[in-house]
């Protein structure tokens, strides 16, 4: 109970500090809204059905992709600069719940990404999204922002044991939007590339909404692209509970919590 | 009584990379086989140049860090692999305008710490109004942090760092950059958490600060320890001498003969100045001779007479210049 | 001149000071490569096609946003965030002497990134440059760049008034990448929204470096050219101007200092 309200009150103070950001507010209203009418323009011509569909989707997950990267891998670096990090960390309260609680209200903000990308497609060029399987589609989106907080806590956890954190959120952006397969699908990558991508749980999220707004899909192959990204989120869990414990350890060692 | 902190041999190290193509490796001993303790109730001061180890120090105590090698207890408990046993009972203030939310209001600032040492609401919320009231923010309460002076951030710093009503208190440089009015309410503070029975360690630059505040402080230098005790112990090290200075208009040599042979007198210089013959007197310390001396200078214009103690800062100067 | 390339290599290595060499390689040159990367395979599935010139060409002239949009212009907005702008501005050196010491290295190596990116991205994507003359390639580069550089100082200036740099750096980055034709071609967009292509640098370099890919038109490629490094100098120009009147406007509305 105790822990809960840690919980709900960071999810809150989280999403308060974020939102006065400007840089979040890029990721979440501008940068959804261009990427709309970059990939509109980029496939109009593609002769695909239903392409509005992978436009909407594309620029809300490359949106809300930005916003994972941008802030909740760097929020550790920014409570750095604020000072806070120590006062957290040092805090009888757990640091890990902290850490999820901070994501957990990112990842619910960025979500407005997809209503930006969505309106963005109905007015600039009178699109509407189609989902016909309505409960396929509820189940990929609610898994997609699991699968999604589960990595922005391993790449928060992963940049907590530098201070160049600033540096490596650059590098993660377009890589993930890349080998994951937010615009295009996966299949047209080189092979070696695919072996990286279905070893991130983005991959089978992404795979599994756009099979979602497709149309027709076979129950079965839902069902076990659904249980992969179980398993390989599954995975990132278990790394996630074990790299806290070494993370514990590190930080302390290499003093890297504050700014020197 | 009981030993609330406690150094035994203290290390840390610290790996510094230099250069940018070619690194080079660089082992810095940030605190070098450090022992003290301190007691329920003291009030520690921990004096040294930048860089000579003490926030590496407040920084192993308060869990931040990991020690090297040596002991490094808080109420009993290792604060490296039994940090969950006191994290609730310790808090530390750090000087300077960091850590605090600075889009947030001084009050949700509070609400949200309060919230990560599981205060339960109601005594949180009476615990933050007796703070706020505690630093003058009372009327700032609701206003966002952004729009504060330094001095109140760094006021709304002390308040969260008590947040906990915590046993004991780490200060680093808590008064830094404060204007005089803030350095005094923390000063009042500082007494008043010891009147409460808490246990504070302080680090400061400010020498006049540590002499009026601290029960016992200890010197470092180069991450050793130069000396411990309280401050009149520390200023007996260095000399048992105090001096008085004397303005004349003018004096005989017979006189001065008579004030050497005051007891307790161990010299006497002569100089002449613009405003007139000045007498620098050096004497044992505990002694008390004004009274004999004026005694022997009566007649005499006195122009001006000046008792000068040994201050905490020629100690620390002393101590410190003599360990390089 | 030799206290320019001084101050030109310190502003350098402030920046990049506090990462290591193969880091500097990873943010400058792989990075980019991906994102160049992601750029051609889109475009080779949107548009169902195997010839991926046109964008190898388009993107790696984007690469330049890296250095040219984000470290040059945001020269003053860094230094207002670490505090350092104060001393900056009561120094007495002219302030665009500042940016152009800071845009000095920059632009050099967002010339190399842009040619070695194209070098790169066609060995990926199978584009013959054999038949392409590579100096005159290097040219349109160097005019592309000088022309990226004028607006990127004119995007620093506003540094000096707005503490939303991040979001007005972003944000004109991906116009470049809508507008400026790399990814797809400008006629597609309404005609209200063709004038943003048009003031923009970039979009005639791209334009004229596409051209030496075909048969071209000597008069026309010339003409391009002229008129890209015809908005570097306006933007070189204003960015003079806007400087001086942020310099004041900042001044006047205190937002000069973080706090």
């Amino acid at each position: 109970m105790k822990n809960l309200k840690v919980l709900w009150t960071t999810m809150t103070l989280q999403m308060k500090n974020s939102f006065v950001r400007p840089m979040f507010r890029f990721c979440l209203l501008a940068n959804p809204l261009v990427n709309t009418i970059l990939l509109y323009e980029m496939f109009i011509n593609s002769g695909q059905i239903n392409f509005i569909n992978y436009v909407i989707l594309g620029a809300g997950l490359m949106g809300i992709w930005s916003c994972i990267c941008f802030s909740s891998a760097g929020d550790i670096n920014r409570e750095r600069w604020y000072g806070t990090l120590s006062i957290i960390y040092t805090a009888p309260a757990d640091f890990r719940l902290v850490i999820i609680g901070k994501i957990l209200g990112n990842t619910i903000l960025s979500l407005i990404t997809f209503a930006v990308s969505f309106a963005a497609a109905r007015l600039f060029f009178k699109g509407n999204f189609y989902a016909p399987q309505a409960y396929q589609f509820l189940i990929s989106f609610i898994s997609m922002i699991l699968s999604f907080a589960v990595i922005a806590i391993f790449l928060a956890y992963l940049l907590t044991l530098s201070r160049k954190t600033t540096l490596y959120m650059n590098l993660i952006e377009y890589p993930v939007i890349l080998v994951c397969g937010f615009v295009f699908p996966v299949d047209i990558l080189p092979n070696w590339v695919q072996k990286i991508s279905f070893s991130l749980p983005p991959t089978w999220a992404v795979k599994l909404l756009r099979m979602s707004v497709a149309g027709e899909v076979e129950a079965s192959i839902f069902l076990d692209t659904f249980y992969k990204l179980v398993f390989i989120t599954g995975i990132y869990v278990i790394i996630v509970i074990l790299l806290y414990k070494i993370i514990n350890k590190q930080v302390r060692k290499l003093g890297t919590l504050e700014m020197q | 009584m009981q030993n609330l902190i406690e150094l035994k041999d203290l290390k840390r190290e610290f790996v510094i990379t230099k250069g940018w193509i070619k690194r080079k490796k660089e082992i810095v001993k940030a605190v070098d086989g450090i022992s003290f303790e301190v007691k329920k109730g003291e009030i520690f001061g921990l004096l040294g140049q930048n860089g000579a180890g003490k926030t590496t120090i407040i920084k192993m105590l308060i869990t931040l860090l990991a020690p090297s090698s040596g002991t490094c207890k808080v109420l009993g408990y290792n604060t490296y692999g039994e940090e969950k046993e006191f994290r609730d009972k310790i808090n530390f203030i750090f000087g300077g305008e960091m850590g605090v939310y600075k889009r947030l209001s001084a009050r949700d600032n509070l609400k949200y710490f309060a919230n990560l040492y599981y205060m339960d609401e109601a005594k949180a919320n009476k615990q933050i109004d007796k703070l706020l009231e505690l630093v003058d923010l009372k009327n700032k309460a609701d206003v966002l942090v952004e729009t504060f002076s330094k001095g109140m951030v760094q006021r709304l710093q002390i308040a969260r760092g008590l947040i906990n009503d915590p046993e004991i208190i780490f200060m680093d440089e808590p008064t830094i950059g404060l204007d005089p009015l803030g350095a005094k309410i923390l000063r009042n503070i500082i007494r008043k958490l010891k009147t409460d029975g808490k246990t504070i360690m302080l680090t400061t630059h400010y020498l006049y600060e540590a002499d009026e505040l601290c029960d016992r402080i200890a010197i470092i230098n180069n991450g050793h320890l130069v000396a411990l005790g309280t401050p009149q112990e520390l200023r007996n090290i260095i000399s048992g001498m105090n001096t008085i200075e004397i303005v004349l208009e003018k004096v005989t040599n017979e006189t001065i003969d008579v004030i050497e042979k005051l007891e307790s007198v161990r010299s006497v210089e002569k100089a002449d100045t613009d405003k007139g013959i000045k007498l620098i007197i050096k004497y044992l310390e505990d002694a008390d001779i004004s009274g004999n001396i004026l005694n022997s200078l009566s007649g005499l214009k006195i122009l001006s007479f000046n008792q000068k103690e040994l201050t905490l800062e020629d100690v620390y100067i002393k101590l410190v210049e003599a360990s390089r | 001149m030799k206290r320019f390339i001084n101050q030109a290599w310190l502003s350098f290595k402030i920046r990049y000071a506090a990462i290591s060499f193969e880091e500097f390689l990873l943010l400058e040159s792989l990075y980019p490569l991906i994102t160049l990367a992601f750029y051609c395979i889109l475009a080779a599935y949107s548009f169902n096609t195997n010839n991926l010139a046109k964008w190898v060409v388009g993107n790696s002239f984007l690469l330049c946003t890296n250095i040219c949009i984000f470290a040059l212009g945001s020269a003053f907005d860094e230094e207002r965030y670490t505090g350092r702008i104060r001393s900056i501005i009561i120094s007495p050196v002219s302030k665009l002497l500042i940016v152009l010491e800071k845009g000095f290295f920059p632009a050099i190596i967002s010339v190399i990134t842009v040619f070695f990116g194209f070098m790169i991205g066609s060995l990926i994507f199978n584009v013959d440059f054999t038949s392409i003359n590579l100096w005159l390639f290097l040219f349109v580069i160097i005019v592309g760049m000088f022309s990226m550089t004028g607006f990127s100082l004119f995007l620093s200036s506003f540094g000096l008034i707005t503490d939303s740099m991040h979001f007005i750096l972003n944000l004109v980055a991906n116009i470049l990448i809508i507008f400026s034709g790399a990814n797809f071609p400008i006629t597609q967009l309404p005609q209200t929204l063709q004038v943003i292509s048009k003031i923009i640098p970039l979009t005639r370099s791209i334009e004229s470096a596409n051209m030496l890919f075909g048969g071209y038109d000597t008069y026309k490629f010339v003409w391009l050219l002229l008129e890209e490094m015809l908005v570097g100098i306006i933007f070189y120009v204003i960015s003079y101007f806007v400087i001086k009147i942020a310099e004041k406007t900042a001044k006047k509305n205190a937002t000069l200092e973080l706090f």
